[in-house]
């Protein structure tokens, strides 16, 4: 039986802007399993990336509980967060957020190097490859189109081979055939390398080519905490 | 096309960005004002320090004076300086006689001097600071200080007393009761002098065309050396004349050139950091800048936008800057200078309205420069580019698999991704420390490098104040062994050296060294007659008594190094050969290499003359006689029961006051303390540091303003390059680079930062040192680094480059969560 490795407890999340609070997350109960891929789904401001951001350790809980691998990241600070996400996580954010003081290489290494561990010069190679970057690896950010700077900001969350990958909308900038190339390569690694794949989209098509389908609605999993919601 | 009227939303825009932006133009602001403070303060710190140093050296020389003609001069030589264009005033000064005696001391060393109207009334009156009476009219009246009456051992006498003196001018020794007419205090080497009237002068054999001294000044304050060499070849002086130009007049124009070198470095300083944070502000806003392009907005406008929020944020910069300034160096400085105690007299920090112009000038410039390329910048991309649009990248990061070296190579990486900030941190930073490098070398130095005289081998040296010219008897033992072994015991003291002495009798014979040197002498004394004086010398040979000065090896090491190092070390400790002491004219060369003979009561000796020392360290004594310098082991051989002399005492450590006050405490308790006459290293510190009358305070407040300036700079570079950073650490940190690891990251870049700046200083920056203190180097005395303020500076530095990018860090992240701060730039 597969293991849970992502849950969350009556997780609630609200902000403060001006006068108003903003409930982002309202109470949500759910749980992925180890090695799965399930992408979350709803309207714009309905909590999906806070959701993903509370999972990744970028953002805390107002109340509630994250435990990931075991572990309830409420109770870590901000040293262990940050170990926590350079080992466990493998973040793609839509704005790709590259660093862009360096070129591609080095961005996707920058967290093996942040630990200090030597790089697995052909596993990297391999990504290079399957992800049609091997020969932008001089070049910087900047001069790289968007397709390719999501395809740069995947190689680095994969380079650490982490257990769980969260992807916020990784095709939001993309043309519709770079989409799926880049979610069908996600896939592929994912399984390949026994990785969790948690995809944020708000494209239908993009979000059934997950394992399971969760829909986020104010804030609260709609139709169950942890149901396929619409596989078919 | 008609043109738009779009004046009114251009700046309207402008004014609101600034306003929603404060922060960022707060910085900009900062900056110019910061850069218009600094150009404002080192011009008037300049120029004060050139007016300062004119107004030092008149009152070391004690009056002012630029140009001096000694030896006597002709009414020719004095209309042609009256009818340089050049020359401001002329004056007339002369000597005319030596103080021997009053009734109250028998060995008062004291002149009398004649000055004209322009001499006292204008070139001597910036340096007095109170007249009591007036200048002498009559034949038998005086001017005196409270010094020369000390000497004279009448202290108590005032303005309208009479006053019993013995003096010598060129018509014979005399004794006279003189009415003083005033007493004058101020500066000056001339405070134990009388001044007499013109009638007096006139009396005592003395006249203008032989032994009078003209004294010009330069109207301009500098003069280039072929001014000086013009006006010496007009003067057509004779070989007996002498033509000197004073230290400061001679440098003037290197001094002026290095303080507008030094401002040279803070305009370029101030301008590499207004472009660089104007590129900051603009290259910032491209995305902005991008969209009101997307709206519609025209280059120009953008330019004319760019334009206005600068000029806006220049113009009040520059006027802040300017106030700042002002109020500093004008208001606060002397206030708190005045809090301290610290006398100020009336040589504070000066207003030039030429610096208020020249720094406005200035710092408008390196707006207008500066904002060009960022204008540049903004202009030339596309408003697509401009979405997307980041600073260049030229750098490639290097593989590296050690995470100890990670952080020194992302750190070194970071330097080098904007070269041009880089370098405007390196140089803002070097320039403060270089700036504040420099100053404090030359406030360190300031009077040694002016005025000390430096050949002096000693801390403090101590006479023996009892000889009697033509008594030979005369000499008692004012220091003994007990005294000198009192001293030794002293603290402090690295080394006593004592010179030994025993009156000597020259044999007289016709064209012998002694007829020789009885022909010099009278040839000084214009009342005497050589034939008859020689005569005398035959009869009372004791009368013109000489000295034998016996020094020890070390001293002789010192004294045979100031000759070049001609004297065989064996020879004059043997006693085969001697140095004589003359502190006249030129002894004629065939006199050195001569053997002469000598006696010591009835015993006949015989020394060669290897050298001559034309200075008086070993003792001006009184005898008409000459001295010879001999080693004190021949001394020793010589007689059994040698007179001390002198004591020369060097100090551990030179101008220490405590060792010093040791000293003075127990001549004072000597019962010889009447008879011993003292020469302190350090009371002529005072001397020079009165003189300079707070310029030291006020030097290093100002070095120590311009550091903060430069420390400020850098707090401001760097607080708007991390502003631009916000989004790289935020990403590092969704990424898992912990706040620590950023943290470790930081301190590398400020060490980095520091040790840049500081290799520079050392470098380029001791070279500028060097050469600015060569150039107001007057006493020639050798280079030495003032090294813990150094060392306090670069500590100061290292503090403040790794502090600032690390609370700078801590204040962008605040308590804000990663995504908070990554949503910003969505």
């Amino acid at each position: 039986m597969e293991n849970i490795i992502v849950k969350t407890k009556s997780l609630k999340k609200y902000y403060e802007v001006g006068t108003h609070t903003v409930v982002a997350l309202n109470g949500v109960d759910f749980e992925v399993k180890e090695r799965e891929f399930v992408s979350i789904i709803g309207k714009s401001g309905c909590g999906k990336s806070t959701l993903l951001h509370m999972l990744g350790g970028l953002d805390s809980p107002t109340s509630g509980s994250v435990i990931v691998d075991g572990i309830n990241l409420s109770e870590m600070n901000q040293e262990q967060l940050a170990l926590f996400r350079r080992r466990k996580i493998g973040f793609i954010f839509q704005q790709y957020n590259l660093i862009p003081d360096l070129n591609v290489y080095d961005n996707i290494l920058f967290p093996l190097e942040l630990d200090g561990v030597k790089a697995d010069k052909e596993f990297v190679q391999g990504l290079l490859k399957t992800l049609h970057i091997v020969d932008k690896t001089e070049m910087f950010p900047s001069m790289l189109s968007g397709g390719e700077q999501q395809r740069v900001a995947i190689a680095r969350a994969l380079a650490t081979k982490p257990a769980i990958i969260l992807a916020d909308e990784p095709t939001g900038n993309l043309d519709t055939s770079s989409s799926h190339d880049v979610i069908g390569l996600l896939k592929i690694v994912a399984r390949e390398y026994q990785q969790t794949l948690i995809v944020i989209t708000h494209d239908l098509d993009i979000a059934q080519m997950a394992d399971r389908i969760v829909r986020l609605q104010d804030g609260k999993l709609v139709g169950g905490s942890d149901s396929d919601v619409s596989k078919q | 096309m008609l043109a738009n009227n779009n004046r009114q939303i251009i700046n309207k825009l402008a004014k609101n960005t600034v306003r929603t932006n404060k922060r960022q133009f707060s910085i900009l602001f900062v900056t110019i004002m910061l850069s218009a403070f600094m150009l404002f303060s080192v011009f008037t710190v300049g120029l004060t320090y050139l007016d300062l140093s004119r107004l030092q050296n008149s009152r070391l020389y004690g009056s002012e004076q630029d140009i001096v003609i000694m030896n006597g001069f002709t009414t020719n030589q004095k209309e042609t300086l009256i009818n340089n264009s050049k020359i401001e005033t002329v004056g007339v000064l002369s000597y005319c006689g030596s103080v021997k005696s009053s009734d109250m001391d028998s060995t008062v060393n004291a002149a009398f001097l004649w000055g004209d109207e322009t001499y006292w009334e204008s070139q001597k009156s910036p340096i007095r600071t109170e007249m009591d009476g007036y200048y002498p009219q009559k034949e038998n009246e005086l001017l005196a200080t409270e010094e020369v009456l000390a000497e004279c051992g009448k202290s108590s006498l005032e303005v309208g007393d009479n006053l019993s003196i013995t003096y010598e001018d060129n018509t014979g020794i005399h004794t006279k009761v003189f009415v003083i007419s005033g007493i004058w205090k101020g500066y000056g080497t001339d405070k134990e002098n009388f001044y007499v009237s013109e009638d007096f002068y006139k009396q005592t054999g003395y006249d203008l065309e032989s032994s009078g001294i003209l004294q010009a000044k330069f109207k301009s304050n500098y003069v280039t050396g072929k001014t000086i060499e013009n006006l010496k070849d007009s003067l057509k002086l004779s070989s007996a004349q002498v033509f000197q130009a004073t230290d400061y007049i001679e440098k003037s124009l290197t001094i002026l050139l290095a303080v507008f070198g030094l401002g040279f470095i803070i305009c370029l300083s101030a301008y590499l950091l207004i472009y660089n944070i104007l590129y900051l502000s603009v290259s910032g806003k491209i995305r902005y800048y991008g969209l009101l392009q997307t709206l519609g907005m025209t280059k120009r406008q953008l330019v004319q936008l760019i334009k206005k929020q600068m000029a806006v944020v220049g113009v009040t910069g520059i006027i802040a800057g300017i106030i700042l300034g002002v109020t500093i160096s004008l208001t606060l400085i002397p206030h708190v200078i005045k809090v301290l105690g610290i006398p100020l007299g009336n040589t504070g920090l000066h207003f030039y309205p030429k610096t208020l112009v020249l720094s406005a000038l200035v710092s408008g410039i390196a707006v207008l420069c500066g904002v060009r390329t960022p204008i540049h910048i903004a202009t030339d991309v596309t408003p697509v580019e401009a979405t997307k649009y980041r600073d260049n990248i030229e750098i490639t990061y290097t593989k590296k698999n050690r995470k100890d070296n990670l952080y020194w190579h992302m750190a070194i990486n970071q330097l080098g991704k904007n070269r041009k900030r880089t370098i405007v941190v390196f140089l803002s930073l070097a320039t403060s420390l270089i700036v504040f490098f420099c100053l404090t070398t030359l406030i360190d130095s300031q009077g040694k490098r002016t005025v000390y005289p430096n050949y002096w081998n000693a801390d403090f040296i101590v006479y023996n104040d009892t000889q009697i010219t033509d008594d030979i008897s005369s000499l008692q033992s004012a220091i003994d062994d007990k005294f000198v072994s009192d001293i030794k015991e002293t603290k402090g003291l690295k080394e006593v050296h004592t010179v030994k002495g025993v009156p000597v009798t020259f044999p007289y014979a016709k064209n012998s060294f002694s007829d020789f040197w009885i022909k010099s002498y009278t040839e000084l004394k214009p009342y005497l007659s050589y034939s008859e004086t020689a005569l005398e010398y035959q009869q009372n040979p004791e009368k013109y008594y000489g000295m034998i000065k016996g020094i020890d090896e070390s001293e002789f090491d010192y004294l045979n190094g100031t000759l070049g190092n001609i004297i065989d070390k064996q020879d004059f400790l043997n006693g085969k050969t001697a140095i004589l002491q003359y502190a006249g004219f030129e002894i004629p060369e065939k006199w050195i290499g001569s053997t002469i003979p000598f006696s010591i009561g009835t015993e006949r000796q015989e020394i060669v003359i290897g050298a001559v020392n034309y200075g008086d360290y070993y003792g001006a004594t009184a005898n008409i006689g000459a001295n010879l310098i001999i080693s004190e082991k021949y001394m020793e051989s010589l007689t059994a029961n040698p007179y001390i002399l002198s004591l020369n005492i060097k100090y551990e450590q030179s101008y220490e006051v405590e060792t010093e006050n040791k000293i003075k405490n127990r001549i004072e308790s000597s019962l010889y303390s009447s008879d011993l006459l003292c020469l302190s290293k350090y009371d002529d510190m005072k001397i020079i540091q009165d003189s300079q009358s707070g310029m030291y305070e006020i030097g290093t407040a100002i070095s120590l303003l311009l550091l903060l300036v430069g420390m400020l700079n850098y707090i401001n570079t760097m607080a708007s390059s991390m502003q631009n950073r916000k989004l790289t650490f935020s990403i590092m940190e969704s990424v898992g680079m912990s706040r620590k690891q950023i943290r470790k990251l930081l301190i590398r870049e400020g060490i980095l930062y520091a040790t840049g700046s500081v290799f520079i200083t050392l470098t380029i920056g001791i070279g500028i040192t060097y050469f600015v203190f060569q150039s107001m180097n007057y006493m020639k005395i050798s280079f030495t680094l003032p090294v813990f303020p150094l060392i306090y500076a670069i500590l100061l530095v290292m503090i403040i480059c790794i502090l600032t990018p690390l609370i700078t860090y801590k204040k962008l992240v605040r308590n804000r969560s990663i995504v908070e701060r990554l949503r910003e730039f969505e």
